[in-house]
């Protein structure tokens, strides 16, 4: 055993004595560092957007709780606001939905740059408005990627064990002296065997002082974190078990990198790239014509409803409306109703929105049943999914938006059919449905 | 020369791992530039069918009042390239749908990326990404050993001693390599042409002319490369190793790292910063659905001025169309402000990531087959720019019937027939031809040129020193 | 000793070895001599257990207890001792001694390579700086390392400028006196006259003469050599 030992500590040797290998490592450790920085940063941005949304929201309600403490119904050049209608002072009411960025975004951005995290609530918002677009960014950066620790862990760190372990029996193959190997240690399996479980010590240890710094930097210690230890710890062995049969099996260094390389790239590049086409090929990119549809023509159809229509339709969507004040009024209230329409709209968007889902959902599927023979795409999306920024991450979040969206209407309909008066106390019962946080 | 690219090339149909190779890229290749072809046809026909299905709502529009039709609105779809099969640039990532309507500039949404998990961090399965990260690593491999090979084998010295000068050795072997790639390019043009032919047009001649080179380029500075390298260090390993750390660094790591860079050197304002500087500017315009503020009285009394009249109810026109139209024109002016700078950042950013190629020029090659197949930012821009253009003449067209189509102030009912609707231009956007941007491409030339030019030198320098 | 009886091996149908017997007792240098292809590496590929004989059989025992000795207790020394080219003597000394279990502090490793003749001087600088005799000579410190009792060399001197040979020669004589068995195949007739103390002639996998080296003068073997070669 102390052999094996002695192997696995000499490497630290062989690897101190390769400028190309220390140079990498160094140069790989600084891409890590980078990249955590910049997710900081990220990190930092986002929170700070956040800080600001949520002073800007801060600020528009206090507006509107000053109105009440001092008797006015709006502001003074709109004198058709009253904000002790239910309407006006639901309408008024813009509030924000925020997808906070997990703590442990800076150690996977993942497609948060494809998503928008906050949106401005009104009672004809729906989570597929073009004001949940995602942050302004350079298109050409997006597709080169970032300098994400995901992406370096990924992507480049086989890239870097390549480097690392490329002459591991291949130096001594070229220069023709694995025969004395062998006799000194009476088979190479083993030998090959300890030196590659160095630059797996070596990376894993890496890897995970980085997971932890972020961790400790951001007060982290759950569940998630340790998932993703696992995760990236699974992934190197992804690479070294193959990489293990590539050293001992070729002839030489050349033909170890190459087959290392090809490997690479048919598991980085050529199996996504292949399923990537093939589920765009079936389900490809959706136009939404569903959803323009139901914002748009089916919603200025709403507009061109008869008040007996509109009302026929809210009952439908709520039916115990039939209790309140105006649905017990035998003469339809027109303002009323068209005051609460928004709610058949978000009717007709739900609907609509729930078939995009679907679709997107199929060609997840579709995506899933890949990761047997596509694990770099397994390992990329169960990344994300820890560090809250994967499509199901965005979709929940779309979905807290509908949730919020549809309490505000509720509230609304509610309220206007019921006939309510709003003042200061009942405002503020207002907020807790209408804001986030209470 | 020429005797000893004969004899290289029968040396690669003797290798029984050359010809293998080669069959398999040729199949390959065929087969995703054709299933890319199909696969581009069927999205260009799902953007053709939203397309109609959208102007037909529009055509079918009741008589309605023309400003509630600038609401309703219209929605741009984004067209991709015939050329996106072989390079998708970042049609994956862009929206593709934007809402043309009154009062506001929308964002494009509904971008692919945004429409499911991630797949691939590389992109689809397309000839860009053979060309750009599977055939430059086979040419590293027949090319690192090629020289050295010929040294240890002392073939090398014969070749001299038999009155052959070390750098038409040299050369001959990074061309017949070059060839190889040359074959595998104009296989895959080939194949797009004969599948497409009903849409070559010179602009796709021009364009696949573009990609050719950038890629013909290209792989010739990477062979120059990897031969110099194993010139300079006289070792297989040595020269290998390099190559492919060259190649990682050119292809993965700096563009990374140059994009980042760029977007420090140029920095974007976030969406909230960028929307609220907008609409704090915007409040500074006419309301056009608020009858107060100073600048409405101008316009009123301007109005009333050129019509002679004392009142809004005199005018012979709507005066609501008008107000309109000017609120519409400062939302305008206000967006080229906005927008105009953002889109100059942006540039800034492209220009520096394009100086870059000095560095890399990997950087080079990708914007210009981006460039070429039409799916990058310059072309992503023009149909920005080019839908806002058709916005405000779309909006334009609306607001001046509603002011001049025959209603009168106060008339909020008034009604434009179907027949007005129908005659209102459709958007249909065309790719810009390539020489009309070639401009935007002259520094990624110049910069492979370069560096054709510079390793060329480099080899030419040391096949000159070289001991064998 | 080492002891080969009745070996045959083929390749594809070609005969490499063709019912080889041979035997080299403890404390005797013997020499293989042949042409390329004769079956030399052949036959030290299958003590070393690179290789399986088609039929006969091989012992190699240790000649204080008749046990069967383990192929990483064998010294091994093959035409180019290779190194780590990065690391010094005394490194690769320490590596190869580690590899095969042994360690050693730098004092004993210093001994070790002084012993094989190489300077004190040399023991810290780059293997990538040495001359072939001069890695030779880890090499057989390698194999020293580990109180080898059979040696076995492939073309050892193929290479080595005559000083450096002698040297090899010089050595190999002393382990040899220490009780090793030593089998060293080579082309070089003179080198195998004056180290070794049998010589054997291989051709076509056959061992078609055996003599002591005492018996003949270096012509003699270059004569009986050559004649047996064309015949």
């Amino acid at each position: 055993m102390i052999r094996y030992l002695n192997i696995f500590l000499f490497e630290f040797k062989h690897f101190r004595k390769s400028k190309t290998k220390v140079i990498s490592y160094l140069v790989f450790i600084l891409a890590c560092a980078f990249s955590l920085f910049n997710g900081f940063e990220l990190q930092k941005k986002h929170l700070n957007t956040i800080d600001n949304i949520q002073i800007n929201e801060d600020e528009s309600i206090s507006e509107i709780i000053t109105w009440y403490e001092n008797g006015e119904k709006g502001p003074k050049d709109r004198s058709w606001i009253d904000v002790t209608n239910p309407y006006w002072s639901i309408r008024y009411s813009s509030t924000y939905m925020i997808k906070e960025p997990s703590k442990l975004l800076p150690l996977g951005i993942g497609q948060s740059e494809q998503y928008g995290y906050y949106q401005k609530l009104s009672i004809w918002s729906s989570p597929f408005d073009s004001d949940i677009a995602e942050e302004i960014t350079n298109y050409e950066r997006l597709i080169n990627g970032n300098i994400d620790f995901s992406f370096l862990i990924l992507f480049l760190l086989p890239l870097l064990l390549i480097i690392l372990t490329f002459n591991i029996n291949g130096l001594e193959k070229d220069l023709k002296f694995n025969n004395l190997i062998s006799i000194q240690v009476g088979g190479s399996k083993k030998w090959i065997f300890y030196r590659l479980l160095f630059y797996t010590f070596l990376v894993t240890t890496t890897i995970n002082c980085m997971i932890f710094s972020v961790a400790f930097i951001n007060n982290v210690f759950n569940q998630e974190l340790l998932h993703l230890i696992l995760l990236s710890n699974l992934y190197i062995l992804i690479f070294i078990v193959p990489f293990y049969f590539i050293i001992k099996s070729s002839d030489g260094s050349t033909s170890i990198a190459f087959k290392m390389i090809s490997l690479w790239l048919l598991l980085c590049v050529l199996i996504p790239g292949t399923a990537h086409q093939y589920a765009n090929f079936k389900y490809p990119v959706n136009y939404m014509t569903d959803f323009l549809d139901a914002n748009r023509k089916e919603t200025y159809d709403v507009f061109k409803y008869s008040k007996e229509e509109l009302n026929t339709r809210l009952l439908e969507i709520y039916p115990n409306l039939n209790s309140t004040y105006h649905a017990r009024d035998t003469s339809v209230n027109r303002t009323v109703v068209r005051n609460t329409m928004s709610a058949i709209v978000n009717k007709l968007n739900t609907n609509a929105i729930g078939k995009i889902e679907q679709q997107n959902n199929l060609k997840n599927n579709l995506i899933v049943s890949t990761y047997w023979y596509n694990p770099v795409s397994y390992f990329q999306n169960k990344w994300n999914a820890i560090t809250c920024s994967d499509y199901h991450a965005y979709s929940k979040f779309r979905n807290d938006i509908q949730r919020k969206i549809d309490d505000r209407l509720e509230l609304l309909v509610f309220e206007c059919w019921d006939n309510k008066t709003v003042d200061l106390k009942k405002y503020n019962s207002y907020l807790k449905t209408l804001r986030q946080s209470n | 020369m020429k005797e000893i690219i004969i004899n290289e090339w029968v040396g690669y149909f003797i290798n029984k791992l050359f010809v293998f190779l080669g069959v398999f890229f040729i199949f390959f290749l065929s087969l995703v530039t054709f299933l890319g072809i199909i696969q581009n046809d069927k999205i260009q026909n799902e953007q053709k069918l939203a397309h109609e299905h959208i102007r037909a709502q529009w055509d079918g529009m009741e008589a309605s009042n023309p400003h509630s039709a600038a609401h309703y609105g219209t929605y741009a779809f984004k067209p991709i390239s015939v050329l996106n099969s072989i390079d998708e640039g970042i049609s994956s990532v862009t929206g593709n749908v934007l809402r043309l309507e009154g009062h506001r500039q929308n964002d494009i949404v509904f971008s692919e990326a945004s429409q499911s998990l991630i797949i691939s961090k590389f992109g689809k399965l397309n000839p860009s990404l053979i060309f750009q990260f599977i055939i430059p690593l086979l040419l590293i491999f027949f090319s690192f050993n090629t020289y050295i090979s010929e040294r240890q084998t002392g073939r090398l010295k014969l070749m001299l001693v038999q009155g052959a000068s070390l750098r038409k050795i040299i050369f001959s072997k990074v061309l017949s390599i070059w060839f190889i790639g040359l074959l595998l390019l104009l296989l895959t043009l080939f194949i797009q042409i004969i599948f497409n032919s009903d849409n070559i047009n010179s602009d796709v001649i021009i364009r696949l002319s573009v990609l050719f080179l950038s890629y013909a380029f290209y792989y010739f500075i990477l062979i120059n490369i990897t031969i110099l390298l194993s010139v300079i260090f006289k070792s297989s390993t040595a020269a290998l190793s390099l190559t492919v750390l060259t190649w990682v660094f050119w292809t993965i790591f700096f563009p990374t790292i140059m994009g980042n860079t760029t977007e420090k050197l140029s920095p974007l304002p976030t969406r909230i910063e960028f929307k609220e500087a907008m609409s704090e500017d915007r409040s500074k315009g006419i309301d056009g659905h608020n009858p107060r503020g100073e600048r409405r009285d101008a316009l009123e009394k301007a109005t009333l001025e050129r019509y002679n009249v004392d009142k809004l109810e005199d005018l012979p026109i709507n005066f609501s169309g008008i107000v309109m139209q000017e609120d519409e024109e400062y939302g305008n002016m206000v967006w080229d402000k906005h927008f105009g700078n953002l889109y100059i950042q942006l540039e800034k950013q492209k220009n520096n990531y394009q100086l870059s190629g000095f560095i890399n020029p990997f950087a080079a090659l990708q914007n210009l087959s981006m460039g070429s197949a039409g799916s990058d930012m310059y072309h992503h821009l023009d149909f920005l720019n080019k839908s806002e253009s058709y916005r405000r003449v779309f909006i334009k067209t609306l607001n001046d019937e509603y002011a001049f189509g025959g209603s009168k102030t106060g008339e909020r009912g008034w009604k434009a027939s179907n027949e007005f609707f129908r005659s209102v231009k459709d958007f249909n956007y065309e790719l810009p031809t390539f020489l009309s941007f070639y401009t935007k491409y002259l520094i990624d030339i110049i910069i492979l040129l370069f560096w054709v030019f510079f390793t060329s030198i480099l080899v030419y320098f040391f096949t000159r020193k070289i001991t064998v | 000793m080492i002891k080969l009886q009745n070996i045959s091996k083929s390749f594809k149908n070609e005969k490499a070895l063709d019912n080889l017997s041979l035997s080299v007792n403890s404390g005797e240098i013997y020499g293989l001599l042949g042409a390329n292809g004769a079956g030399k590496s052949t036959t030290l590929n299958l003590l070393l257990g690179f290789l399986d004989s088609d039929s006969g059989s091989i012992e190699i025992t240790n000649s204080k207890d008749q046990q069967a000795i383990a192929r990483d207790k064998i010294g091994y020394i093959p035409e180019n001792v290779n190194l780590y080219p990065y690391l010094s003597g005394i490194e690769n000394l320490d590596y190869f001694c580690k590899i095969s279990g042994l360690s050693f502090n730098s004092q004993k490793l210093k001994d070790l390579l002084n012993e094989c003749g190489l300077e004190d001087g040399s023991h810290n600088k780059k293997t990538s700086e040495y001359s072939k005799g001069m890695r030779q000579k880890v090499g057989i410190a390698i194999a020293l390392a580990k109180n080898a009792n059979i040696y076995l060399l492939d073309e050892p001197a193929s290479g080595l400028d005559p000083m450096a040979s002698n040297e090899l020669s010089v050595i190999l004589k002393k382990l040899s006196s220490q009780g090793a068995t030593i089998l060293m195949a080579s082309h070089d007739l003179f080198r195998v006259r004056e180290t070794c103390d049998k010589i054997g002639i291989l051709k076509q996998g056959c061992l078609i003469k055996e003599m002591l080296s005492k018996d003949v003068t270096s012509n003699e073997l270059e004569e009986v050599y050559l004649n047996f070669m064309q015949s």
